[in-house]
């Protein structure tokens, strides 16, 4: 168990505009309990990412930028497992 | 800037990337239209060689070469913009989008494989009419003008 299950992460990039623009912070509750239209920090490549989740099948997320045409997500590597989540976004420090 | 923020840029944070691979935006079916072009130009120029013309093979093999390496190059800028830009739901905004890329890419080697001009232009009309499709994408209208190149034929330009 983890003794303090947050943590902040500064946004870099353009895929998340307007909801997150680069140089905002999120404070994450870190967990791989995610829903439907949840911002989520995930790892992708050895990279964490952020997006929304769009569809939830079992232990598989489908994850959009809100930024559609500035963004690359599942649309292009397809499912995200739970597994790779980090956590969700609790707050927005814009 | 909140106070917030101001105190969190002077922490060390990880960041988290929202970003797309690079989101430079630069697209433009302008170079496929002008290898397009040029394929027609080149089949031109073939048919109107002089075969008794001393430097006959000399010429024809540069026009060849040329072709060949226009041909892929139209077959190359649409793949970039069809496989970068553009997104599953343009392929349901225009459900002709996927079936022209693949006629595109046979259309190009068609018109690689011989000298005929009627496969260049098959390429050349695919070639326009995926960008009429990218412009509107975009939410650009577009028309027709003419290419003012020796090939003739037109360009499709966002208005």
């Amino acid at each position: 168990m983890r003794l303090f299950p947050f943590k902040l992460f500064k946004v870099k990039g353009k895929s998340m505009e307007p909801t997150l623009k680069e140089g905002d912070y999120v404070l994450l509750r870190l967990t791989r309990r995610v829903k439907n239209g949840d911002l989520v920090v995930f790892n992708h490549g050895n990279k964490e990412m952020i997006k929304r989740v769009s569809k939830v099948e079992g232990s598989k997320l489908w994850v959009i930028g809100d930024n559609k045409s500035h963004s690359t997500d599942s649309r292009y590597f397809g499912w995200v497992d739970t597994k790779e989540v980090t956590g969700r976004v609790i707050w927005k420090i814009k | 800037m909140s106070f917030i923020k101001t105190l969190l840029n002077k922490m060390n944070i990880s960041e988290v990337s929202a970003h797309c691979d690079i989101p430079c935006g630069i697209y433009d079916p302008y170079q496929a239209q002008v290898a397009a072009h040029t394929v027609v130009r080149m089949d031109d120029l073939i048919a109107g060689l002089d075969k008794n013309s001393p430097d006959y093979d000399h010429k024809l093999s540069r026009y060849i070469a040329t072709k060949e390496e226009h041909g892929e190059l139209a077959k190359h800028e649409v793949r970039v913009i069809w496989g970068d830009f553009m997104k599953p739901e343009h392929a349901q905004q225009f459900p002709e989008l996927q079936g022209l890329v693949w006629d595109i890419m046979k259309a190009g080697s068609g018109a690689r494989q011989t000298a005929d001009k009627q496969k260049a232009l098959d390429l050349l009309a695919k070639v326009q009419r995926f960008a009429e499709i990218f412009w509107q994408i975009k939410g650009k209208s577009t028309k027709r003008v003419p290419s003012n190149f020796p090939s003739g034929g037109e360009l499709v330009v966002p208005e």
